[in-house]
């Protein structure tokens, strides 16, 4: 009787299991669509069967195990990490792009050439009026462009300055859902399902914003660390993060009063912007200092576009002021056409401004030498193939400012097309991701092996095609 | 050989990798199969163009050139797709306490070279 009622008794426990093992399929099937969610499996095991010792056997739940591979999470993670970069670094160099007028038909450049023109204009024509005036209005017109590129420039940058501040709050609140996950596993360390999925939902969600490792510890909490390894997230502690701007003063400053650079500081005030190198955060911080700092300045340059309006300014009024107005003897000497902030490398752009005590008839034309356009001919040169005053780095003007746009248009070029392949290669590892998970790769070498192969294959393909092709390149570009 | 028979082997290769890229799927052995055989048959095409090119069957133009490049910036699109799933399968190698695998001087896995050449010029 008693091993008949054991017997029972057993069949009942196996039902229960059964039940359980029915629950989570009905569960997988319920979060098919719940994002961070894994498939679970209960872990069923045989229990021992003694006949004699009256051990009926039967089955016995072991527990759930989740499908999650940790590395496959990784890599999805690091990703989209790299994707997040790439959109961010796109969507800031387009916009400083659009500033920059590449068709020629207007922005800087054309006034830059509207000026040329003017001085050459005037060289043929030296003391006619309308000429001086031309001269005049257009130094205005591009004055007021290089201003209008400047504060543009500044505007954008302090667009970035609220989207970093903005990124840094997601992060600091993504950081305070896995601090409560840490506060629920150190209450409670049975699994949850439902808390996992909101975990790895979270962190899916803290890749597209910055570069990060996790660590799980033993009591079963995810320690968070930046990508230099400062702590977000450690135990039941969140170490938030804050935007500032200031200007850099390690090493010291060669630009004192520069426009400031933006940092991240963790909650004891540490700079931890050089952890930062990827993910949202980690595209406009690059764009706000190293493409925005390249164009208006920062503690250690002053930026292209500062250089661009001092050697302009420079460069026309040394000309101008080493002549006279006119041939006669006794003429007075030239006047500055530009004026700018000279305290300030740094402030050389937004303050380029058309010298106010000059009026047309102060406009020298007559070169040191007596020569009665000398001067006016010397700045209608300065556009000039092969002219050398006013160069910067071996470029006249008119090259430096187009080179100036190239350079911003060939970085959004590579941000976008980053952002592209990116797109697919982060789409790629959920793929990856989804193939591996709650597979034994042990049982499943084979085909592990097969796709290695292939892939291996592809690569060694695309290592043929790729030096074919550099060494056509090599010889079509000898032969031109 | 003629400029254009040589241009069209230019085109087909183009042709080729575009159709690799769209047929990739990293996760379809059979596709990823096809988008080696496909990338195998424009390195062929582009092998024939560059010996049209160092033979002088082909003047060298400004035109031809960009073509180049941009079919390289495909290729490297590519590149950077295929290299990610090699990463991850000796990611995964790694983490499963495999023996880690012998690179040669290319920079591939060396005891499935013979093999990977096998399977790409079959």
């Amino acid at each position: 009787m008693p091993n008949i009622l054991a017997s029972l008794t057993s069949a009942g426990n196996a039902l229960d299991v059964f039940q359980q093992a029915l629950s989570v399929i009905q569960n997988n099937v319920n979060n098919s669509s719940t994002a961070g969610y894994a498939t679970q499996n209960l872990n069923l095991t045989a229990q021992p069967l003694v006949v004699t010792g009256g051990l009926t056997g039967g089955v016995a739940a072991q527990g759930l195990q989740d499908s999650r591979d940790d590395y496959a999470e990784e890599q999805v993670q690091q990703q989209t990490q790299t994707l997040g970069l790439y959109t961010a670094q796109a969507q800031a160099t387009g916009t400083i792009q659009s500033f920059f007028d590449v068709t020629g038909t207007g922005g800087l450049p054309t006034a830059l050439n509207n000026l040329l023109s003017a001085f050459s204009a005037w060289s043929t024509t030296p003391s006619d009026a309308t000429a001086q005036q031309t001269v005049l209005s257009d130094a205005q017109s591009l004055a007021s462009s290089v201003n209008g590129l400047a504060n543009s420039l500044s505007s954008t940058s302090q667009q970035l300055d609220t989207q970093i501040g903005s990124t840094v709050s997601q992060i600091n609140s993504i950081a305070t859902q896995i601090q409560q996950y840490n506060r629920g596993v150190l209450t409670d360390s049975t699994p949850d399902p439902g808390a996992e999925a909101q975990l790895y939902s979270a962190l899916d969600d803290l890749s597209k914003l910055t570069n990060f490792s996790t660590v799980k510890q033993a009591d079963g909490t995810v320690t968070v660390s930046l990508g230099g390894g400062t702590p977000l997230v450690i135990g039941d502690q969140v170490n938030a993060l804050s935007a500032s701007d200031s200007v850099d003063t390690n090493p010291a400053p060669t630009y004192a009063n520069s426009p400031p650079t933006a940092h991240i500081l963790d909650s004891q005030g540490n700079d931890v912007t050089s952890q930062i190198t990827s993910g949202q955060l980690g595209g406009e911080l690059d764009s706000r200092n190293r493409v925005l700092g390249g164009l208006l300045g920062d503690a250690q340059q002053q930026g292209t576009l500062n250089q661009f309006a001092q050697t302009l300014a420079d460069t026309v009024n040394t000309i101008l002021k080493s002549g006279t107005v006119s041939t006669a003897s006794g003429a007075a000497s030239g006047t500055a056409l530009f004026t700018y902030d000279t305290s300030n490398g740094t402030n050389v752009a937004a303050s380029l401004a058309l010298n106010p005590a000059i009026t047309a008839s102060e406009l020298a034309p007559v070169d040191s030498s007596g020569n009665a356009n000398g001067n006016a001919t010397q700045l209608a040169d300065l556009g000039t193939a092969g002219n050398t005053a006013g160069n910067i780095d071996g470029m006249n003007l008119v090259q430096y400012l187009s080179q100036m746009s190239s350079a911003i248009g060939q970085e959004n070029q590579t941000a976008t097309t980053n952002q592209t392949t990116q797109t697919q290669v982060a789409a790629q590892a959920t793929t990856l991701r989804d193939q591996v998970s709650g597979v034994s790769l042990d049982t499943q070498a084979t085909e592990v092996l097969q796709f290695q192969r292939a892939y291996q294959a592809s690569a060694q393909v695309l290592t043929v095609l790729n030096s074919v092709l550099d060494s056509t390149i090599q010889m079509m570009t000898v032969s031109q | 050989m003629t400029p254009a028979p040589a241009n069209a082997h230019l085109a087909r290769a183009r042709d080729g990798i575009r159709e690799a890229l769209a047929q990739w799927d990293a996760a379809d052995l059979p596709k990823v199969q096809k988008s080696c055989q496909l990338l195998a048959a424009a390195a062929d095409d582009l092998r024939l163009f560059e010996s049209a090119v160092r033979s002088g069957d082909i003047p060298p133009t400004s035109e031809l050139c960009a073509t180049l490049l941009a079919v390289k910036q495909e290729v490297m699109q590519a590149v950077r797709i295929v290299d990610a799933c090699v990463a991850f399968h000796r990611g995964l190698a790694a983490r499963t306490g495999g023996a880690p695998p012998v690179y040669n001087a290319g920079g591939h896995i060396a005891e499935e070279t013979a093999g990977v050449e096998s399977e790409v010029h079959a």
